[in-house]
């Protein structure tokens, strides 16, 4: 349960964004990054899919964690393959690329050390990694001001896109 | 140890995300929103931001910054938010509920999850936190 009262105005940020329009300003230079990271990236969705809920499940936000990307979906990360990214990832069937993401995220994470020893090019390292930062971020705005269900149905929603 | 490393290697975290500089100038859009917030002082927001850098062990070239005399209550929140969120409780939001607008917590928790961004990026590339 959300621990701050939504915001007094009925905007369309606050129907959509609950606690964060009550900062409009950084809420919306937030979607502006966030929307251009998924939109205009180097790296194809699945795989920054696979960074994102990797974050999910470390941290341990319910809406993050249930939520899909359509264009990762799109660009083939089945429900099958988000089954594997869990602690078992590095045995797992999953594509060398995707597990390389698991790793460059836990190493942002603090989770381990080094990274593997795969084929990312310079900027794709760098996208990957703000990736798993901003959704790192994210994750505990929502645990952290109760907005975030504890669990709820795998829900597939539109990859976030720059506000107009 | 270079966790991330990028070859040619960077000097710095500006350096790094120049990799991809849509990033980088989204990023520093961000922080500029959120340095312009008046909810809460600069001076406040500072403290906050410095807690993180220590608890993430990030280092930075900005200077320590002098201590704030109503940052105590903010900073308890960050440094949970850092350690973990779910440790978080109603009671710590609701005091500092009482003493900050609700627009002020959010900002709060909003630079929180930037500047801990900022600094496990540092940490990773193991490069200073400056942007």
């Amino acid at each position: 349960m959300a621990r701050l009262p939504p915001p007094d105005s009925v905007t369309d940020d606050a129907r959509r964004y609950g606690l964060l329009a009550h900062a409009p300003g950084p809420l919306r230079a937030f979607l502006r990054l966030y929307g251009g990271l998924w939109q205009d990236g180097v790296v194809d969705q699945a795989t920054k899919e696979v960074v994102r809920l990797r974050n999910a499940r470390t941290t341990g936000c319910g809406y993050c964690r249930n939520v899909r990307f359509d264009g990762a979906r799109a660009a083939g990360l089945t429900e099958e393959s988000v089954a594997l990214i869990d602690d078992a990832w590095a045995t797992s069937t999953l594509p060398v690329r995707h597990k390389a993401a698991i790793a460059l995220t836990d190493v942002v994470l603090g989770r381990r050390d080094a990274a593997l020893d795969v084929p990312f090019a310079p900027a794709e390292v760098v996208e990957l990694a703000v990736t798993a930062a901003l959704c790192l971020g994210f994750s505990k705005i929502a645990v952290a001001l109760g907005t975030a269900p504890a669990d709820m149905p795998v829900t597939v929603v539109p990859s976030p896109a720059p506000p107009e | 140890m270079t966790r991330l490393p990028i070859d040619p290697p960077v000097r710095t975290l500006a350096d790094a995300l120049a990799l991809r500089p849509e990033l980088l100038a989204g990023i520093r859009e961000l922080a500029a929103a959120l340095a312009a917030e008046p909810s809460l002082s600069p001076a406040l927001l500072a403290c906050c931001r410095a807690r993180v850098e220590t608890l993430v062990g990030a280092t930075s070239s900005r200077p320590a910054p002098p201590p704030a005399p109503d940052a105590e209550l903010a900073c308890e929140f960050v440094e949970q938010f850092v350690l973990d969120p779910h440790g978080i409780t109603d009671d710590l939001v609701a005091r500092l509920a009482a003493r900050h607008s609700s627009r002020a917590v959010v900002t709060l928790a909003q630079a929180a999850a930037l500047w801990e961004g900022i600094a496990r990026l540092a940490r990773a590339f193991d490069v200073p936190a400056d942007i």
